[in-house]
């Protein structure tokens, strides 16, 4: 499986644990730990001053305000990097002692704690002090099998609201990159968020800015840098939103050393960081008799290199166990293919490496791409390492046609690149993930990075035909068979749920279905084609029976003739949006159903055809009687994915008239006796 | 309220715990037992087929014998099949263990393809830190097999080593995730000429036949063989109840040798009930107590809820936030010793907070006593057991008259009368002067109402708008107060609304407008709200279609699937009550409403729908009933045709037309 944060470590305390796996170590330490109380501590100056700031009215309730959020770096002339944060929480609401009831700080090999605090200021005006002696600490990673990366947390006393809280932790870095992010904005509002550079004579900085104008920072000394932005608003997360982290403001920040050899750990532009990474991954890519001997069995035979690509993909994407272990540099460093071969498992840029070992024992060259699994992230004018997956562009030899080879990119140097993503256990070669079309990703070349555009597939390649062939009882009861055709994404996305279900209970997965839309339904039968065959149409059969799935009414029979499937969505029901919406994937589905209606009944009354469209898709349906058998036909196409939210209006439109056809319903009237 | 009482055996100098990691082993340097060609070539599990991995063997010896001078180790050894590429997934090996009291020593682990070539695990195996705090490590030791592959057999040993002078509570985990062909399981017992601690087992659902054979060394060993693993399922008991295992305990140090059933808990009994009567030994204080809550003319049981009344006054300080270290530094909380000194300080636990109850009932003139129950949210009673850990909740018996009455003070948002639902419907042990096994009494549906009143208008469109009134009693309005009583007013608003919108159909706006009696447990909590559901109506040409009930029946989903496992569990009995008026757009009229429908297929279910024309509006009253808690895996399939019918007629729909239409024809 695909794993979000494998490529990646997150330098920024923030980001440094996930919420669920910090409440796991902690519900865990209620079980195993009776704790003794620590000595009580006077609150800082820092925290007492912006306990007492006056604040302004926010609106829609948060949960808490963040007073103040203080970043301190000071970076030495050998590159040791002194990191201090300072941030204070006032807690409005309850739910603000789950959600920000704790401080943590993480540390690694290059990561070391040196002071971590926290305090609380109650309402009333008396405090209370933890030091880092009363820490609790978790290995725990959700996503790593093994992770040098350790958190500390502090759990706040009388975290209740109407208090303040707050911590400071000092951190030394050996960073492998010269860096950072100062993040000021968040879900709850920001207050006052302030990050303060400090260099060494003769070093230089450069910023970038991402959701936020530039500001141009204070000199408070020789070498010193501030900047400060008050009264950041909260983000408030709604439903099909883009990620958060991509609409938060935030600057990022780059130092040069004076030392032109330290300057290598700078990299200052997305040339700069594709080198960097090109550098650190060159030793990996190491082919040994083993991996020859395993590509000349796998190709043996073939003469097509696309047919030789296929089965080098297909080996690394089945055959190689997804398993995280990041020590060090190892978030960033894959293992050697060596390695890799031998315990067939690895991470995202394993895999990668791997692959493009292989690829390039038949002669064809790859390369490095790193991309966010979280589209918008990664922006053009914030050149930084903050990604968290590894993929790979395989440069296409001519010879190779591309007409079923969908995730191409034409780069002016380098030719045809197909994207492929090795990890991703169920897409094949041609395409890419869904999440990850549509974005920006850097592509790591001997002669440096360049960021691109991985294209967003069109509707024409994720395809959904469903067709089905029915029978209505007089007692309402419906009966028939079922057949799915799927590729593109509607395959991926039913190869995930089959094959991450274990075969003997893959019937659910038709039930759940199923379920969806009937009621008072029997599977009567089920059977996949293709499912292991990712290159290949996956056909879905299925019968059912459904009792009284029309609906009688005096003399007349109330059947919906959209039987199966919901495209209609709500997200823009509801109260005003503020951001834009993003659907998974372009997409073209259609649905055909027959259904022999029962004898006896005549059609009273049919739905009217919908003919909808907006700038972003088209949706048409209708219903039509010809002798005994009612069809009902409709097309469904999303062309674009990223709906801004000036556009709203009229996509609301849209699914309104898409839901409002699912509901629709024919009329049967009993024909007298 | 839920407690733990504890039961583990202590002497001398010897500590025992209990022990958390799942492992189990070989000893490094033992061979590899063969492996059968038939199980190098298999590709599915004969016995349960479609499974993505099986354990084929699994070895695990407890070694308690040189307990003091080498102290304790576990050998476990596991060999597991793998069929699909999810099931590779099991080649990543965790082993839990404190690092106080034990280490994970001899890790050894191979890989076997189909054609029975060998990877040799030789890769490192890290020691990660689940939680570190104060002294206290609970570590794993965590590796992950080579070149795992559909068709592979995996397998590993290791020993965990506890430290010397220690015994440990042990037990053989029988039944896990997955299906276990062939499992072995010795123990060793600690033995000493010295002294005498005597090794104790009992069994949870196994069959008959398995049961751990005592050895002539004085060891215990047991084979079993095609255990399915637990599945989860929805509306099923809880999981430990369904998980085969075998617990070896050892006895308190003042407990005698070779104990009868009855014995244990006359022994028992005895204990606790000195307990609680060493707490309430405060005559004076509690009459004077008592004389203040209730008058001589109170009827019996006026003056049990004056009294249930002033004791749910009293702060239950295990119902709060937990709190840390500096916050009970802070507040400097005191040990009630007993309950003048609960009255003083006005807080206690729950067990102090009934047993204040119980002393103010007999100074009221009243027999009462303390019930220890087995909460069924995680554990039945079966006292041949002999295990007080499943009487992990207390509540209160008191006689009035002829009356017994079964009550819970302790329990903050449940008013008098009703109990937890978990402390219903289970049995306990009241204890007194001698052994008394009870019966909690099942609770009935209409202790756990949700009523819904709805009045709609729908307009030409088929959109509706209107006002909703919801009402909770018992279980449902305790629960939800007991669920939320952290919320503030914002969070229960959104709780509330949240709750609504997921009955209606998509798309549904909800604006909460008012909750009332909130703070009041014995008052129903009502809840009003305005709600608009866009499209409730259909437009069809001439008519207009409009399900029968607006709301979703949830409990469907449950049931979705045909195939089931496990017993179906409902945690108490409810009733579903809803009374809807739509009022049909202008210029239309009814055409047709949904017939009658009952359904009652038996006791445990019932179901009734019923519309009515009033003028230019419909009425649409519907009830549901569900009567019991524990049915078996066989009544699945009717609850499930029960289900579907009730969602089934809930969608029937109620057919307008258009008046000037209706009029032409």
């Amino acid at each position: 499986m695909m794993n979000r944060k494998s490529c990646s470590k997150m330098p920024r305390l923030q980001k440094t644990i996930s919420p669920i796996v910090l409440a796991s170590a902690i519900a865990a330490i209620a079980i195993l730990w009776c704790p003794r109380p620590a000595k009580a501590d006077n609150a800082p100056d820092w925290l007492r001053i912006a306990a007492h700031e006056k604040l302004p009215a926010y609106q829609n309730d948060p949960v808490a305000v963040v007073l103040l959020d203080d970043e301190q770096v000071v970076v030495k002339d050998d590159g040791e990097v002194e990191v201090r944060i300072r941030r204070a929480y006032k807690l409005l609401r309850p739910e603000s002692r789950e959600r920000y009831g704790y401080a943590s700080a993480h540390c690694d090999n290059e990561t070391k704690i040196s002071s971590f605090k926290a305090w609380t200021i109650t309402a009333d005006g008396k405090e209370f002090g933890l030091k880092e002696k009363d820490a609790g600490e978790t290995g725990l990673s959700a996503d790593a099998l093994y992770s040098d990366v350790r958190v500390k947390y502090l759990r706040f006393p009388e975290a209740n609201p109407g208090n303040v809280v707050g911590y400071e932790v000092i951190q030394k870095q050996r960073p492998y990159v010269f860096d950072d992010v100062w993040d000021f904005q968040y879900t709850v509002p920001v207050h006052e968020s302030r990050f303060a550079l400090q260099l060494p004579a003769g070093w230089e900085f450069s910023t970038f800015w991402s959701n936020h104008a530039e500001e141009k920072p204070q000199t408070p000394g020789p070498n010193q840098y501030m900047w400060e932005i008050t009264e950041s608003p909260a983000i408030e997360v709604e439903p099909e939103m883009p990620a958060w982290e991509s609409i938060a403001g935030r600057m990022g920040v780059k130092y040069f050393p004076r030392d032109p050899g330290m300057r290598k750990k700078t990299t200052g532009s997305w040339k700069d960081i594709g080198l960097w990474y090109n550098g650190l991954t060159a030793s990996s890519r190491t082919p040994t008799p083993a991996i020859q001997q395993k590509v000349a069995q796998l190709t043996a035979g073939m003469s097509d290199p696309l047919e030789k690509m296929k089965a080098l993909a297909a080996f690394v994407q089945r055959d190689i166990r997804y398993a995280a272990i990041e020590i060090g540099i190892g978030g960033f460093r894959p293992h050697a293919a060596a390695d890799i071969f031998t315990n067939a498992y690895g991470d995202c840029k394993d895999k990668a490496t791997l692959l493009s070992t292989m690829l390039k024992e038949i002669g064809i060259d790859s390369y490095y791409v790193v991309i966010d699994t979280e589209r918008g992230v990664v922006q053009p004018n914030f050149p930084s390492m903050d990604f968290n997956h590894a993929i790979l562009a395989i440069r296409l030899p001519d010879t190779v046609p591309d007409a079923a080879l969908y995730a191409i990119l034409k780069d002016p140097k380098l030719g045809r690149l197909l994207f492929f993503d090795p990890t991703n256990s169920h897409v094949p070669l041609g395409y890419v993930p869904a999440y990850l079309q549509d974005t920006y990703a850097l592509l790591a070349t001997p002669d440096g990075g360049e960021l691109v555009s991985v294209p967003l597939l069109p509707a024409s390649t994720n395809r959904l035909i469903r067709t089905a062939q029915l029978e209505l009882s007089s007692t309402g009861n419906l009966s028939g068979e079922v057949r799915e055709l799927r590729w593109g994404a509607p395959a991926t996305s039913s190869r995930d749920q089959l094959l991450t279900t274990e075969p003997a209970k893959r019937g659910k997965v038709f039930e759940d279905f199923l379920g969806n839309s009937l009621t008072a339904f029997t599977l009567m039968g089920a059977s996949v084609g293709n499912l292991e065959q990712y290159d290949q149409s996956l056909t879905l059969d299925y019968k059912f029976f459904a009792r009284g799935y029309a609906k009688s009414a005096g003399d007349l029979l109330v059947v919906r003739p959209r039987v199966l499937g919901q495209k209609g969505s709500d997200i823009l029901s509801g109260k005003p949006r503020k951001y834009s919406i993003e659907f998974p994937d372009a997409t073209r589905q259609d649905d055909d159903f027959e259904i022999t209606l029962p004898a006896g009944y005549v059609v009273d009354e049919l739905p009217q055809p919908v003919k909808a469209e907006c700038p972003y898709g088209s949706y048409q349906s209708h219903v039509e009687v010809s002798g005994n058998t009612l069809t009902y036909k409709r097309t469904y196409q999303i062309n674009d994915i990223i709906v801004p939210t000036e556009k709203l209006g009229e996509v609301r439109g849209f699914f309104q008239q898409i839901a409002s056809d699912e509901r629709s319903s024919a009329i049967l009237r009993k024909t007298s006796p | 309220m839920n407690r733990t009482i504890r039961s583990a055996c202590i002497f001398g100098a010897i500590c025992v715990c209990f022990w958390l990691s799942l492992g189990p082993a070989l000893k490094a340097g033992d061979t590899w037992l063969p492996i059968p060609p038939e199980d190098l070539a298999m590709k599915d599990n004969p016995a349960s087929p479609g499974a993505n991995a099986m354990i084929l063997y699994r070895e695990s010896t407890v070694n308690e014998k040189l307990a003091v001078v080498d102290g304790p180790f576990i050998k476990e050894y596991v060999r597991i099949k793998v069929f699909t590429q999810q099931g590779a997934s099991e080649g990543d090996v965790q082993i839990s263990f404190f690092k106080e009291s034990s280490d994970i020593k001899d890790i050894q682990a191979r890989t076997i393809h189909p054609d029975g070539s060998i990877v040799n695990f030789d890769g490192k195996v890290f020691e990660k830190v689940v939680v570190r705090r104060s002294g206290l490590k609970f570590l794993a030791k965590t590796f992950t097999l080579p070149d795992v592959q559909p068709g592979s057999i995996i397998e590993y040993r290791y020993r965990q080593q506890f430290k010397p002078a220690h015994v440990y509570d042990e037990e053989w985990t029988i039944s896990g995730e997955l299906f276990t062909r062939e499992a072995r399981f010795a123990i060793i017992p600690y033995h000493s000429d010295y002294e005498n601690l005597p090794l104790y087992f009992r069994m949870f659902a196994l069959p008959a036949a398995d049961k751990p054979e005592l050895q002539s060394d004085g060891s215990y060993t047991m084979t079993v063989h095609n255990v399915p693993g637990v599945e989860d399922e929805p509306l099923m008991p809880p999981r430990r109840l369904l998980e085969a295992r075998v617990e070896f305990f050892h006895r308190d140090a003042d407990a005698p040798e070779a104990e009868t059933m009855e014995q244990f808990w006359a022994r028992t009994d005895k204990k606790w009930n000195g307990n609680l009567d060493h707490f309430v030994n405060k005559k004076s204080v509690l009459e004077r107590e008592v004389s203040q809550i209730v008058s001589a003319n109170d009827s019996p049981e006026m003056k049990l809820r004056k009294i249930y009344a002033r004791v749910q006054q009293v702060r239950n300080l295990w119902v709060e936030p937990e709190r840390t270290a500096q916050e009970q530094k802070e507040e400097a909380l005191k040990k009630n010793s007993n309950v003048e000194d609960v009255l003083s300080r006005n807080y206690g636990t729950g067990p102090q907070i009934n047993f204040l109850f119980v002393g103010l009932a007999r100074a009221a003139g009243f027999e009462a006593s303390e019930v220890y129950v087995a909460p069924r949210n995680s554990n039945f009673f079966f006292p041949k057991m002999q295990d007080t850990s499943q009487l992990a909740a207390d509540i209160v018996w008191v006689k009035a008259g002829a009356r017994d009455y079964y009550l819970d003070p302790a329990a903050r948002y449940y008013p008098f009368g009703l109990l937890p639902w978990y402390e219903s419907e289970t049995k306990g042990l009241r204890v007194g002067k001698q052994v008394d096994f009870v019966d909690i009494p099942k609770e009935a549906s209409s202790d756990a109402t949700t009523s819904r009143l709805v009045d709609l208008t729908i307009d030409s469109e088929g959109n509706a708008t209107g006002n909703i009134q919801v009402e909770f009693t018992g279980q449902r309005a305790a629960g939800r107060r007991e669920a939320d009583r952290n919320e503030d007013q914002t969070g229960r608003k959104k709780e509330f609304e949240d709750l609504i919108r997921g009955w209606l159909s998509s798309g549904a706006t909800i604006e909460l407008a008012d909750v009332k009696n909130w703070d009041d447990n014995a008052a129903p909590l009502v809840i009003d709200a305005t709600v608009k559901i866009p499209g409730l109506g259909t437009p069809m040409g001439r008519r207009m279609l409009v399900p029968a009930t607006i709301f979703q029946a949830y409990q469907v989903a449950s049931f979705e699937t045909a195939k089931r496992s496990n017993p179906v569990y409902f945690s108490f009995p409810y009733e579903e009550t809803d009374d809807v008026k739509l009022h049909v757009p202008a210029g239309f009229k009814i055409e047709t409403i949904p017939a009658s429908k009952k359904v009652s297929p038996g006791a445990a279910v019932s179901y009734d729908l019923s519309a009515a024309q009033e003028q230019a509006a419909i009425e649409v009253k519907r009830h549901l009933a569900v009567g019991g808690c524990l049915y078996s895996a066989q009544s699945y399939g009717a609850f499930r045709a029960f289900f579907d019918t009730v969602k089934s007629d809930d969608e029937s729909q109620i057919v307008l037309q258009n008046a000037e239409t209706a009029k032409n024809n």
